[in-house]
């Protein structure tokens, strides 16, 4: 997969593509305007990661030049400004999702996945992990062939995991990811740790609670079991 | 008197004494004659130059008070310099005024600006790296657990950014959209988004609308004040305690079972006051409460008996 990361803020770029270059993804970076748009006449890309103020100019004009241009290029847009009508402008323009700072890169990696999953025609119904089968369009989870009966909340729990495999999740992206704006401060984590207990009680009784790790309290791991 | 009578008056004796020196034809009365005209001319002048001063008084009157209209909408105040000069002190003046308000106004946009742009980047650099280091494999569970501290700090951190912007927002927003809103249906709306936090706790909630509470405000606003108010009557609640929200015509009442409160009531609604129960709280909530209630004239109160907390919030009459 080719990126294109638009962001003037050099360490925020270079963290990104560092994330995405050890997903084993091919990066390019532009930190204007200017150079965004020489290389959106020259290249194509997969995904183009858009930051909207830019010191040369904003990012959402280069929006109609990647839907003409680029019909099958997702956007994904990152600001700051978390004004509503730039979030709708930026969705009207062609974009795919917007991302508001500060996000957490496992949130960021979440996004990536369904947009491409949306946009690339890469609509796998359902994919495999060890014992796990996910089925996307049921929202269903079968563990060794049979299907486990999930909240929405833990399906939603366990897909931001398996979006995030082998990954280390902060408990604060996964509380932000389930409840946006309203998870406000710690008194809420009681209320993720209680939907994460009961999943995994779920998981116990199918004899895979060893896929999800806890990092001491920081945050949580899927992954396959190694014996 | 007032200047058409005198202007009269020397009218009447300008045409008298020409009549009596064609008569007479008397060189004192023509001197006499020349003299009030002469007199009448300076009048007149310093009549219509009064007049015309006291119509810029009033233009750059209107024109300041537009400005500072715009300054409160938070629109850019569209002041323009004024090219025509005539070297009156007064239009000195209020250029002068007129510029100083242009230059606050635009050092404070800047600063919220700034102050929310400007750090949400570095805090995502930090969150982002944080994140990235969380993934080395070869971390004790001392580095895990300082991984947690910056954390939970960095998130404090945006979120105090965040509320501060709020705070110096509300200022310059309560007086834009306002319109009749129906704290009712934001209630309800709320009490669906919390649904499953209040299920959670196993909180009773007493619903008792009598009537329909409308305010003139931004509705915006009045969701961040409702929701703010709900949210502290979940969080500060028991387990399988209650909240009862009693709505009048002129009231909303949101009353809920909690802890004792181990600080003077008097210091709930002061910035960065909270309990010491809890580090990970802003102590925000309720300042951005009472502000928003200042600026839309509302009062708020707050009431404590026997383990139940109460906050009133009452249309000023």
């Amino acid at each position: 997969m080719k990126f294109l990361i638009v962001e003037d803020e050099p360490n925020l770029q270079k963290l990104i593509s560092y994330f995405l270059k050890k997903e084993d993804h091919l990066t390019e970076e532009a930190l204007t305007y200017k150079e965004a748009f020489q290389k959106l006449m020259n290249h194509t890309y997969d995904v183009i990661i858009l930051d909207i103020n830019l010191p040369d100019g904003s990012g959402l004009n280069l929006l109609p030049i990647i839907k003409d241009d680029h019909p099958t290029t997702a956007t994904i847009i990152v600001s700051a400004k978390d004004s509503i009508e730039d979030r709708v402008k930026g969705l009207e323009l062609g974009a795919d999702d917007y991302l508001i700072k500060p996000f957490h890169v496992s949130e960021l990696n979440a996004r990536i996945k369904a947009v491409l999953r949306r946009k690339l025609n890469m609509i796998e119904d359902k994919a495999v992990f060890g014992e796990f089968t996910f089925y996307f369009d049921g929202r269903k989870v079968a563990i060794k062939g049979v299907e486990v009966d999930l909240t929405k909340k833990e399906y939603d729990i366990l897909l931001y995991l398996f979006r995030n495999k082998n990954r280390v999740v902060t408990k604060d992206s996964l509380a932000e990811h389930l409840w946006g704006d309203h998870m406000d401060d710690t008194y809420s984590y009681d209320f993720l740790y209680a939907h994460l207990k009961n999943l995994r009680k779920k998981l116990a009784k199918e004899g895979v609670e060893n896929y999800m790790q806890t990092l001491y309290g920081v945050g949580y791991k899927f992954v396959i079991p190694e014996n | 008197m007032g200047h058409r009578t005198i202007i009269g008056i020397l009218v009447v004796l300008i045409g008298y004494g020409a009549i009596m020196s064609l008569i007479f034809n008397e060189q004192s009365v023509w001197i006499l004659l020349f003299a009030l005209l002469a007199f009448l001319l300076i009048w007149l002048f310093i009549w219509l130059e009064t007049r015309r001063i006291r119509y810029k008084l009033k233009y750059y009157k209107r024109k300041i008070f537009e400005v500072l209209r715009n300054i409160q909408k938070f629109e850019q105040p569209k002041y323009d310099h004024n090219t025509s000069k005539i070297g009156l002190e007064i239009e000195d003046f209020y250029d002068g005024i007129g510029r100083q308000i242009l230059k606050s106004f635009n050092i404070e946009k800047q600063f919220t600006q700034n102050a929310s742009h400007e750090l949400q980047t570095p805090i995502t650099v930090i969150k982002t790296s944080v994140e990235s280091l969380l993934q080395s494999s070869n971390l004790s569970e001392e580095n895990y657990h300082d991984i947690d501290t910056i954390l939970r700090n960095t998130n404090k951190l945006s979120r105090i950014n965040q509320a501060l912007v709020l705070l110096s927002r509300i200022k310059s927003y309560h007086n834009v959209n306002v319109e009749p809103t129906s704290v009712n249906d934001i209630l309800e709306q709320l009490l669906v988004d919390f649904e499953s936090r209040i299920e959670f706790l196993e909180i009773d909630i007493k619903k008792d609308f009598q009537a329909i509470l409308k305010l003139n405000i931004n509705p915006t606003l009045c969701e961040i004040l409702v929701s703010n108010l709900l949210n502290n009557a979940i969080k500060h609640n028991l387990k399988r305690g209650w909240i009862s929200i009693k709505v009048t015509s002129t009231q909303l009442i949101i009353s809920n079972t909690g802890k004792k409160l181990n600080r003077p009531p008097a210091e709930m609604f002061e910035r960065f006051s909270k309990d010491e129960s809890n580090p990970d709280a802003l102590g925000l909530g309720l300042s951005i409460v009472k502000l928003i209630c200042d600026y839309s004239n509302l009062d708020i109160g707050y009431y404590h008996r026997e383990g139940v907390h109460e906050l009133i919030v009452s249309k000023k009459i």
